[in-house]
């Protein structure tokens, strides 16, 4: 089987993730945060470089406001949940998942936030960005939206958006599911307040990981109470990051494993490691969009404004039989919705889905020749 | 023997004071629940070697808060 499902999560890991993992099992035994002997102290250690590597890789000067989670959606309801009053407003993207979507969407529909999906386009930024700047002429709470989506691989211009939402005086969170490691990203430079990713993605650490990082004053209201391991004589949870969002222990294995994914992002280099999958994805496309029979979902990728992933279908097959035929040829790709409605319902396709390649840094040019081949075959065939 | 302990909100902020001490040269070790009471029930404290002052103006710097200073004898 040849994977390419890497927008739902990387495979494989690299060799040193699964190190980690078992290391921390085997040796590791101790739980950070709750007590003072060494082993508590040495797995508290090992959480916190996981923090400071996590904050370096993303601009932000604060280890401690790197906040683990389950994963994004987790994450992203961190901030949903934990910031939002009464008769606030946000403003989404057209491109969203459903981690981004359901909340807001669950809040607006009790009557609590006004929700505002912005259309954006898939060829021009410019015109994505004049949408954002018409949706915040009234007073807005919140900007969040999607680094890349999921569906099309689409890369808004998020730098540009965090102006407009900063000018506005409205906070800005990113979903960064499928950019994290992927893409640059500096909380900084690019004025992201709230930055939410998965860990078992572009960061190639295990599943059940993910991260919030908050770049800004805002001290959320937690979704969860509980121990923390500090302030223990008081009834409220602590007033400062990581202890305020991070109740109970922590996921000691998988955030070692994490810490080994971050460091080979770290190691191979951003920069180079988008090349690779830019470089995959854009001879999928050069290859598809020669061949009858195929449907494509997105505009011809352009270096810095298309991620990892790219949705197409069999002329003819919804998105789920287009995955099911390629299974039975021994490719690994995600038919179906995606987890992102509002995607769908601009492509009109939310009544077929779609499949979707993902592509990862341990994919290879001849395996994406193999797909193409497979699929101008099973055309051929037809 | 007993040496000042500068206390710390959490475990986080002390493993981060550790590595920006480290940064300036300055071993330390962490002590936990040097202060119950200072502490507000569990926490955690930074052992400084030197100077306790020096240590707290670089804590303060780098954006650990120093809650109070305490005593404790030096672990082993």
């Amino acid at each position: 089987m040849i994977y390419f499902d890497n927008g739902a999560t990387t495979y494989p890991k690299p060799p040193r993730v699964a190190f980690a993992v078992s290391n921390a099992i085997s040796n590791l035994g101790g739980n950070p945060g709750r007590g003072g002997h060494p082993m508590a102290m040495q797995a508290a250690q090992e959480v916190y470089n996981v923090r400071k590597m996590a904050a370096e890789l993303f601009g932000l000067d604060a280890p401690e406001n790197v906040i683990f989670t389950q994963n994004c959606s987790h994450a992203l309801n961190l901030v949903v949940y934990g910031l939002l009053q009464k008769g606030d407003r946000v403003v989404i993207s057209d491109l969203e998942h459903n981690s981004v979507y359901r909340p807001l969407a669950w809040l607006a529909k009790q009557g609590i936030i006004e929700l505002e999906i912005v259309e954006t386009s898939l060829v021009d930024p410019w015109q994505t960005l004049e949408s954002f700047e018409k949706a915040l002429q009234k007073k807005t709470a919140l900007v969040l939206c999607t680094h890349a989506s999921n569906v099309t691989g689409t890369v808004l211009p998020i730098k540009a958006i965090s102006q407009l939402a900063h000018q506005r005086g409205a906070l800005f969170a990113v979903d960064g599911a499928q950019s994290a490691g992927i893409l640059e990203i500096d909380m900084k430079d690019m004025g992201i307040d709230f930055l939410c990713v998965p860990g078992h993605k572009g960061l190639y650490g295990p599943s059940g990981t993910g991260m919030m990082l908050c770049g800004c004053d805002s001290l959320l209201e937690p979704m969860m109470r509980g121990g923390t391991g500090s302030l223990s004589a008081q009834q409220e949870m602590p007033d400062f990051y990581p202890d305020r969002l991070e109740c109970g222990t922590v996921n000691l294995c998988g955030i070692c494993g994490l810490g080994q994914g971050l460091r080979f992002i770290k190691n191979k280099g951003i920069k180079r490691l988008y090349a690779h999958d830019f470089d995959l994805i854009n001879l999928f496309y050069q290859f598809m969009i020669r061949c009858n029979g195929i449907e494509l979902y997105a505009p011809e990728p352009r270096y810095g404004w298309a991620s990892s992933v790219l949705s197409f279908n069999l002329k003819g097959r919804s998105g789920e039989e287009t995955a099911q035929i390629l299974s039975e040829k021994g490719f690994a790709l995600r038919g179906g919705l995606h987890c992102a409605p509002l995607a769908h319902q601009k492509l009109g396709t939310l009544d077929r889905g779609t499949a979707r390649i993902g592509v990862g840094a341990f994919n290879t040019p001849a395996q994406v020749l193999q797909l193409c081949e497979t699929i101008k075959k099973l055309q051929d065939t037809v | 023997m007993s040496k000042p302990v500068l206390l710390v909100n959490s475990v986080t902020f002390a493993v981060k004071g550790q590595d920006l001490l480290k940064k300036h040269g300055i071993p330390s070790r962490i002590v936990r629940n040097a202060d119950f009471k200072a502490v507000g029930g569990c926490g955690y404290g930074i052992m400084p070697f030197g100077d306790p002052q020096t240590a707290r103006n670089i804590l303060a710097r780098g954006g650990v808060k120093v809650l109070g200073v305490t005593q404790a004898e030096v672990p082993l």
